[in-house]
């Protein structure tokens, strides 16, 4: 049994399709695995027990009737409790929550019912995703798999605890600022941030419209592939999802990667902790092994774009809780309130400002910084896993200037919008660390075949609680 | 500390150092957007960043 646990879901699907295992057995397995992994980690929300054996046993007779749904028939999953279900109001992480409950599926809780997924569970998420170390004040804090003392970053905290423990194979989560890549780092596994407008965020719960994308934490880089590639695509309800065709992730991820050019800036790693410098260093040497040529590069305006990330975000993330903030404040925990709270500081002109010279930002990085790369290498977190308490700050005065250290490699990416893949670092024994890999729009295809390579070499773990 | 009312955020559960301490930060921030803001185009438009992004989407038969 703990073979196929820590298989892919992708392998999970054909093990349930060639009935060696029934859904219901895996699914039962998981549940049990999900009340193991939140006794250690605190990272389910809500167990959906009885709906997951039914649609588990309605899987099972589809099967047996050769009605197979699609490419994760049976497969129980567990998600960040930030999408809409049909008659169930979703936590947000939060003491606020809708007012009824939801009359329709999340559009990306759809694409997986679609292709046979089984829903086990609703995971932890930091308040209303808006917070990047796995602290909440409303649902308990997340503890991190490999050391329940330490953060598990966030805010897509809980899948990435149950992915780390085994629990469960993929979920989805979200990111804004980092909240797909700091978990998955810090938990050590794998995520796909999708190019900004690939998948439809229909039914999600907004944080800051103009930066959110939805992705998949998951231990295999294949589970990526396959789930993006029903995941993506246009949908007319969402205005900001494109028309781009959506290839076949899967073939993409088989193909070659000698000669694919990996950029390394030296100034910007140079400002990360030594200690995780040495563990890009690793990956590095593990990618030009799998036959990637290393190449300079400069991320010039880190800086610049990290503060337009901030006049984008913050003001949008104010507007979005304006009514609440304005009628239940003394709901929000103080440190999210105080977060949210700056937007209003902003002035309009500067938030235009940032929002407006968007893409002649992202056009310089593309013709400067990937002028002569195809993909760019960065570190995910700047300094080594920090304790619970160590980041429990609350709604300190010094909250921003602490929140812009956790973030400070990963929140510009979104203002850029471009697809970025964490990989989990050789741990050689010690606490998780990812780097992430980030790629031109819409080229998440080239992410998938350098995480496929990658892990052909470095195997994805699970956590050793249950190893 | 009795809050002016017209302030930007008066509204908001803050005490004097939290309040302060916001205003510096996005003060920090606005000083680089106004520098940005020197050299960006009249015509720079928010959709601009959408144009881009599937700009660089890659070519038709290439490898994504």
């Amino acid at each position: 049994m703990s073979d196929i646990l820590t298989a892919s879901a992708r392998a999970q699907a054909k093990a349930i399709a060639a009935k060696s295992i029934s859904s219901v057995e895996l699914t039962t397995e998981v549940l049990k695995r999900l009340e193991a992994a939140h006794a250690a980690t605190n990272c389910t929300v809500t167990l959906e027990r009885d709906e997951a054996l039914a649609q588990a046993k309605a899987a099972d007779a589809a099967l047996a009737k050769g009605q197979a749904k699609g490419v994760l028939h049976g497969v129980p999953l567990g998600h960040k409790d930030m999408f809409d279900r049909v008659g169930k109001i979703a936590s947000w992480g939060a003491k606020i929550r809708a007012d009824k409950p939801a009359t329709a599926n999340a559009a990306v809780i759809d694409r997986f019912s679609a292709e046979g997924a089984v829903y086990a569970a609703a995971l932890h998420l930091t308040e209303f995703a808006f917070g990047p170390t796995g602290h909440n004040y409303v649902i308990g804090h997340a503890r991190n798999p490999y050391d329940p003392a330490r953060i598990t970053g966030g805010s897509s905290a809980g899948t990435a605890c149950a992915v780390a423990y085994g629990a469960i194979p993929a979920g989805l989560g979200s990111d804004t600022a980092g909240s797909l890549r700091l978990p998955a780092s810090n938990c050590g596994v794998s995520s796909i941030k999708p190019t900004w407008g690939r998948v439809s965020r229909v039914g999600a719960m907004p944080l800051a419209l103009c930066l959110d994308s939805l992705g998949i934490i998951s231990r295999h880089v294949e589970d990526q592939a396959l789930m993006l590639g029903f995941l993506a695509g246009h949908d007319p309800r969402d205005g900001h999802t494109s028309h781009v065709p959506v290839p076949d992730y899967l073939a993409d991820m088989q193909k070659p990667v000698a000669g694919i050019r990996l950029g390394i800036d030296d100034s910007l790693i140079g400002e990360a902790d030594p200690a995780n410098q040495k563990r890009l260093a690793r990956v590095v040497d593990v990618l030009v092994e799998a036959g990637l040529s290393k190449s300079g590069c400069r991320f010039a305006d880190w800086q610049t774009i990290d503060h337009l990330t901030q006049a984008a975000q913050f003001p949008d993330v104010a507007s979005a809780h304006a009514g609440y903030m304005r009628n239940r404040q003394q709901d929000y925990s103080p440190q999210v309130r105080a977060r949210i709270g700056i937007g209003n500081f902003f002035g309009a002109v500067d938030h235009m400002t940032a929002l407006r010279a968007r893409g002649t930002m992202l056009q310089h990085v593309l013709n400067t910084t990937f002028k002569d790369i195809d993909v760019a290498i960065l570190p995910i977190n700047a300094d080594p896993l920090p304790t619970i308490a160590e980041l429990d700050v609350a709604g300190s005065p010094q909250v921003q200037a602490i929140m812009a250290r956790v973030v400070k490699y990963c929140r510009p990416i979104n203002y850029l919008g471009l697809p970025t893949l964490t990989l989990a670092s050789p741990r050689d024994g010690g606490l998780p660390n990812g780097v992430q890999i980030i790629a031109k729009p819409y080229h998440e295809g080239l992410l998938f075949a350098i995480g496929a390579a990658y892990q052909k070499r470095v195997a994805p773990e699970v956590a050793p609680s249950r190893a | 500390m009795t809050q002016d009312p017209n302030e930007l955020g008066a509204f908001l559960d803050l005490t004097d150092e939290q309040r302060k301490a916001n205003k510096a930060h996005v003060a920090a921030i606005s000083e680089t957007v106004r520098k940005v803001a020197l050299t960006l185009p009249l015509q720079a438009d928010v959709d601009d960043f959408r144009r881009t992004l599937v700009a660089n989407a890659p070519a038709k038969g290439g490898r994504s």
